[in-house]
């Protein structure tokens, strides 16, 4: 359509006077060499759109020979004029903070208007200086009267809001009366945004009606305006970040709902939108272009587009634990990028590894003592390390990850010269709003960081090479008491399993006598240690000391008001060493930790982020990160938006650049420069040895299960999974015992309780009457073993007949699979046949399987009794069918054996196994006990003889979450052989005693005996260092599958030579596969980041149903 | 852990070289009967059984095949004639009804007293527990006729 509208010129020599109104005259001046422009160049290009003709009219009109010179400029660069921009044609709106329902437009169609819009502007709005241009939006608006036959496009339209704090932008027009017509409203959407930004210095708005196929409206009908944005001087007012004002913004935000749920983002927010919206704050300006071509032609798409777009954020949200462990994954990279030099320790004893040098070198940059980065390192000229330090000093402080670059629109002629600004680019606080031309830093004050080096790579090395290069506070020279400074000493708090282990490696590091190790421990905790530690000249250098030491001592404290012992004074250094114990905020542990006082503060852990994000929140708080330690902000720059899922990039990218600066994590299977890996481990075999029940296992498991399943289903059905959660669980725990050994069913429900972390938290439990009914079926179980057993004189007698038959054990073949048998392996029946032990059982249980398969088909209703009485179903003797019983069998041993201590098996079986020394032979037997130890001991039983037998001397560990079940394991061990040395250790052991236990372990046996360390998996599963061994045993999974592994880590780290093998015990087919299962789903999904407790509750019931699936 | 991995079979299948050793076992039975793994399964042997003297059957070569069952040796291995032959124990299939090979299987029978007992089922039919029943009331009720059938069939299929 042909444009007849005036056009004004905002060239920017006049805009000073913008205010001021043009005259009539002018204006037709204008207009009639507009027309003339726009003929000549419509004749040239035919289809040239009329705002691009408009745009070249703006550049070049006032030049000599205009048309000739736009012409050329079109010729030689079309596209920049192609991208329609409006704005030349439109007016200024203002708006002002306090007078809410008026605002202004420039315009010569109405002088009275302008009259007190200047009126006003003098009085209440301080006049920019310069504005510039920043970008063009449409928005879609809904028509509020009817409007026909009035509507040019790209008319001036007025935008105004009528209330403070309300979310309605009314669009008026200009009537030739001068009075204003509201003829529409912002979309909900848009109106969000830019109300608050219409009484706001520094951003100035001007509308105009987009172009459109209707000429008539009616209430309701969708209209699209033009809005063209521009930013004042006033946007880049010099504001600090202030943290006050950032906390009161975060708290109205969060109060946002009740006080005025109308109002809903705050200015903020709303000039971050509308940066977005304009895409200033994109990187691809390209793109955005494109897009704003497309919606200007075609309105409806941009709505499909923007469904499209949120569609695609709901994707994204999706944020996993796995991607957040990328995080401090990706910080790894740091590694190869920083170039600090290595250093060599003072007074070291140890060689570091290289990787240690630089992991030395960076904790000595993160504690500013930038003398001794590069210290002893001959390659360090003293010039380098000049050049090291002004380098440091021009780089301190941080980028504020707060701000966030937005570039200028590339197309200036839109802005005022006047700015004087030739900056490409300016900054914007995403969460203030604040403008910047220059990039806000952080500057630095917290001494020290996260050394997240992953488990075996020696962090505990690398920290004392840092405590011994660097042991006191030198910048403190003037000690006095009542500074209550100790500037000597270091504080490191350990978990209570690897503190000797601590002071072992100091005393093996340390090179200087004058240094000494403290152990903090035990009944020695009260007192005022300034007097140790303050201005004694020969204090300790290390002070070592536990967890449970600072809370308890905490816990005094808060009793008496008096701040003693550890708390009595200010540290030089604080290190704590597996820091994710502080990681639950509210834990008295954390507060603890967190309250006590230090000038450098180190976190060592191998997994920063254990669960979830915020475990990384109190390691922040305990650095005292500022400003992020403030649980405030991190709540709404971190949690919220990983909680809601909203900005995850944005979150994501500001989260790595809090701790890129303060986490140095290396992996082992990061290479170092030249390429080679930086810990080369030995091989790590992971075998999973799936066992069978037993039948008397398999009846009590079976019946423990369909308990389980009957009491989750009745919850289920209730609905009340979650209320019962423990009792279910109770449920769970059981089942897992009974894989491990069925006497735990018989530990009172007490002690149960204290073998799961899930359960002892809870406090209201169902009474479990399971274990009554379950201890009822063992009884009875145990009653038809006895019954089935041999009597006494029987048993005698048939000895006597055994050794009559068989007055040498040479040449014994086993008639099943046709080979000889071994003394270890035979078992002799009642009718004096002899087979492999393993050729028997299997004949056995193809017997039992085969007459359950019978049964089952002949009864079809099973009854919810289990059937004990298959325990003693008769199987025939292969040789001469003879009614055999599992119970009635011998074993065969070898002789050695008879000189193991009596008094520690029973009575009865010691005389037994009497051997006749009568008789020179080379073997005795002694009843078989085929349920006595449980599947999973004798699976154990049998590769420790194999180890024993291969291997004598060797080293062995074994791993169980049930202390209880350690101890039956122990019992039964001792009580099969006097070749195995065997040791525990568990949480019930002190420190004094855990030593012991440690150095015995660490020790050779002379006389080839196997050791064997039970470890209790929450007691040793971290921490400790047993690479002696190079065998593990795990005989039960846990949930977590990382738990497990870091137990294996236990063997498998630096300082290991032999491949190590591990073996995974499982029950087939029982509740420990279906643990398999979810601990490989869990590997796979990761674990999803925004959980809460009742979430992650939810979670685990949907892995119950998973455990009973069928 | 190959330590652990090699430790005789207490589950599952019998391992490779126990296998080998009960095929080197089936190979080389007793006179008048052979037994040849097949070269593609182990567990498949061609056997053959000459027809016992003083039997219907002598002169005959009998074909069978046998095979070993991954339960074995807690089930019986499965045993058929291909050879057609008339008898009242052995059906036109070629199934062999005979109580080692079905209830009283006991894991220490082996191979060859199994093909031995067929043996001695071909000399001593036992038509009072048929399993081709028009075969065991010929046997019965005129015995020359069916051993005359028998010599017949032998010398038309097991020459």
């Amino acid at each position: 359509m042909p444009d007849k509208r005036r056009f004004f010129d905002h060239s920017p020599a006049r805009r000073q006077v913008a205010q001021k109104p043009e005259t009539r005259k002018k204006g037709n001046i204008d207009e009639y060499l507009f027309d003339s422009f726009q003929s000549e160049l419509k004749s040239i290009f035919s289809d040239l759109k009329s705002q691009t003709v408009k745009q070249l009219f703006y550049e070049f009109h006032s030049k000599p020979e205009a048309l000739s010179l736009a012409i050329n400029a079109y010729l030689d660069n079309p596209r920049k004029y192609q991208h329609g921009d409006c704005t030349t044609n439109k007016e200024h709106t203002f708006s002002t903070p306090s007078n809410h329902n008026i605002s202004y437009k420039v315009d010569d169609l109405s002088e009275k208007t302008l009259d007190s819009e200047l009126h006003v502007n003098k009085r209440q709005k301080r006049l920019a200086n310069w504005r510039r241009y920043v970008g063009t939006f449409e928005v879609e608006c809904w028509c509020t009267r009817y409007v026909a036959g009035l509507l040019d496009p790209n008319e001036k339209l007025l935008l105004s809001n009528s209330e403070p704090q309300c979310n309605f932008v009314h669009v008026s027009k200009i009537e030739k009366s001068g009075n204003r017509r509201e003829i529409g409203r912002f979309l909900e959407r848009y109106a969000k945004m830019i109300a608050p930004l219409m009484e706001s210095h520094g951003i100035e708005f001007s509308a105009s009606l987009s172009p459109m196929s209707n000429r008539k409206l009616r209430t309701g009908d969708p209209f699209y305006i033009t809005l063209d944005c521009f930013v004042t001087d006033q946007l880049f007012e010099p504001r600090p970040f202030d943290e006050g004002d950032l906390e009161s913004t975060l708290k109205n935000a969060q109060n946002g709902k009740s006080a005025n749920t109308h109002f809903a983002m705050d200015k903020g927010a709303a000039l971050i939108s509308l940066f977005k919206q304009l895409h200033t704050l994109s990187e691809s300006n390209q793109s955005l272009e494109a897009r704003k071509l497309v919606s200007l032609e075609e309105p409806e798409e941009k709505s499909k587009k923007l469904f499209l777009d949120q569609h695609l954020e709901e994707n994204d949200a999706v944020m996993t634990m796995n991607q957040l462990k990328s995080l401090y994954q990706s910080t790894e990279l740091n590694y190869e990028d920083t170039r600090l030099p290595d250093s060599i320790p003072n007074d070291f004893m140890l060689e570091l590894r290289p990787y240690q040098k630089y992991g030395l070198s960076w904790m000595l940059f993160r504690e500013q003592e930038y003398d001794l980065v590069g210290l002893n390192n001959p390659q360090v000229t003293d010039e380098e390390k000049e050049d090291l330090k002004k380098k440091i000093a021009e780089t301190s402080g941080t980028k504020n990850p707060l701000w966030k670059e937005c570039k200028w629109p590339t197309f200036s002629s839109r802005s005022d010269d006047s700015c004087g600004n030739t900056e490409e680019s300016f900054y914007v606080n995403l969460y203030t709003g604040a403008c910047s031309h220059y990039c806000p830093m952080i500057q630095n004050h917290s001494y020290g960081g996260i050394l997240a080096d992953e488990m075996g790579l020696g962090k505990t090395i690398t920290t004392l090479a840092l405590i011994l290069s660097c042991h006191e506070d030198k910048s403190y020279t003037q000690p006095r008491r009542r500074d209550r400074y100790a500037h000597k000493t270091t504080l490191v708090v350990v978990p209570m399993a690897i503190l000797s282990q601590w002071e072992r490696e100091f005393a093996k590091a340390n090179g200087n006598t004058h240094r000494i190790c403290y152990i903090y421990y035990g009944t020695e905790t009260l007192g005022d240690l300034s007097l140790l530690l303050c201005e004694n000249p020969t204090a300790p250098t290390v002070i070592l000391t536990t967890y449970g030491t600072v809370q308890s001592e905490a816990a005094r404290i808060n009793k008496t008001g008096n701040r003693i012992g550890l708390f009595s004074v200010t540290f030089f250094r604080i290190i704590i060493d597996e820091g994710h114990n502080i990681r639950n905020k509210s834990a008295k542990t954390t507060k603890a930790v967190l309250s006590l006082l230090s000038r450098r503060k180190w976190v060592l852990t191998g997994t920063p982020i254990v669960n979830r994000l915020d475990d990384l929140y109190s390691l922040l708080v305990f650095l005292d990160l500022q400003p992020w330690a403030k649980h405030y902000i991190w709540r709404r720059f971190i949690t919220e938006p990983f909680d809601q899922g909203r900005d995850l990039d944005g979150a994501f990218a500001l989260l790595k650049s809090i701790l890129d600066p303060i986490i140095l994590r290396r992996t082992k299977d990061q290479k170092d420069k030249d390429g080679n890996l930086l810990v080369s481990l030995p091989s790590r075999e992971i075998i999973i040895e799936r066992l069978k029940f037993n039948e008397k296992e398999e009846v009590l498991y079976n019946h423990l299960k369909a308990k389980a399943i009957n009491v989750l289903n009745e919850n289920m059905k209730a609905g009340l999974v979650l209320k019962n959660y423990s009792s279910i669980l109770t449920h769970l725990l059981r089942l897992r015992q009974s894989c491990c050994h069925l006497d735990l069913i018989r530990l009172s429900f007490r002690d149960i309780l204290n073998e799961d972390e899930d359960l002892k938290e809870s406090s209201n439990l169902v009474a479990d009457q399971a274990v009554d009914e379950s201890y009822r079926i063992l009884q009875d179980l145990e009653k038809e073993e006895e019954k089935s057993k041999l009597s006494f004189e029987k048993l005698l007698s048939m000895k006597r007949e055994i050794y009559q038959s068989y007055p040498s054990f040479d040449d014994v073949e086993c008639t099943i699979c046709t080979g000889p048998i071994e003394i270890e392996t035979c078992v002799i029946t009642e009718c004096k046949h002899c087979f492999c032990l393993g050729c028997l059982m299997e004949h056995f249980n193809f017997q039992s399987r085969l007459h359950k398969s019978i049964n089952a088909s002949n009864n079809l209703n099973e009854s919810q009794i289990p059937d004990i009485s298959i325990l003693s179903k008769e199987v025939l003797c292969p040789v001469c069918r003879h009614s055999i019983h599992k119970n009635r069998l011998f074993r065969t041993f070898k002789p050695e054996f008879k000189g193991r201590p009596s008094s520690k098996a029973d009575n009865y079986d010691a005389y037994l196994t009497q051997v006749d020394h009568t008789h020179e032979r080379n073997y005795y037997i002694r009843p078989y006990n085929p349920y006595g130890k449980s599947s999973k001991i004798n699976a154990l039983l049998s590769h420790l003889q194999q180890i024993y037998e291969e291997n004598p001397g060797d080293h062995v560990i074994v791993f169980s979450q049930f202390t209880s079940f350690l101890d039956l394991v122990e019992k039964e061990l001792k009580r099969y052989t006097s070749n195995f040395r065997i040791l525990k250790f568990d949480g019930r052991l002190n420190v004094d005693q855990r030593q012991v236990i440690l150095n015995e372990f660490n020790t050779k046996t002379i006389d080839g005996k196997i050791t064997v360390l039970l470890i209790s998996l929450k007691a040793g599963g971290v921490g400790l260092n047993l690479t002696i061994a190079s065998k593990a045993f795990l005989l039960d999974p846990h949930w977590n599958n990382a738990t497990e592994f870091q137990a294996i880590d236990r063997i498998h780290r630096v300082g290991q030579n032999k491949s190590v093998k591990v073996v995974r015990f499982i029950m087939e087919g029982s509740i420990e596969e279906r643990m398999l299962k979810i601990q490989e789903r869990k590997n796979q999904l990761g674990e999803a980041l925004s959980m809460n407790d009742e979430e992650r509750r939810k979670k685990k019931v949907e892995e119950i149903k998973i455990l009973f699936a069928d | 852990m190959s330590m652990i991995l090699n430790r005789s079979g207490l589950s599952g299948s019998p391992p490779i070289g126990q296998l080998s050793a009960w095929v080197a076992r089936v190979r080389y039975p007793v006179p008048g009967i052979t037994a040849v793994p097949h070269e593609d399964n182990l567990r498949y042997f061609n056997v053959t059984i000459d027809g016992p003297s003083g039997s219907p059957y002598e002169g005959g070569k009998f074909k069978l095949e046998l095979f070993l069952p991954d339960d074995y040796p807690m089930l019986a291995p499965k045993v058929r004639f291909l050879t057609r032959i008339y008898h009242p124990n052995i059906d036109r299939l070629g199934r062999i009804c005979l109580d080692v090979l079905k209830a009283n299987w006991s894991p220490a029978l082996q191979v060859r007293t199994i093909l031995l007992s067929i043996q001695a089922l071909l000399s001593s039919p036992n038509p009072d527990d048929p399993l081709a029943n028009e075969v065991a009331e010929e046997w019965k009720s005129n015995e020359q006729n069916a051993i005359k059938t028998a010599k017949e069939w032998t010398e038309r299929f097991a020459q």
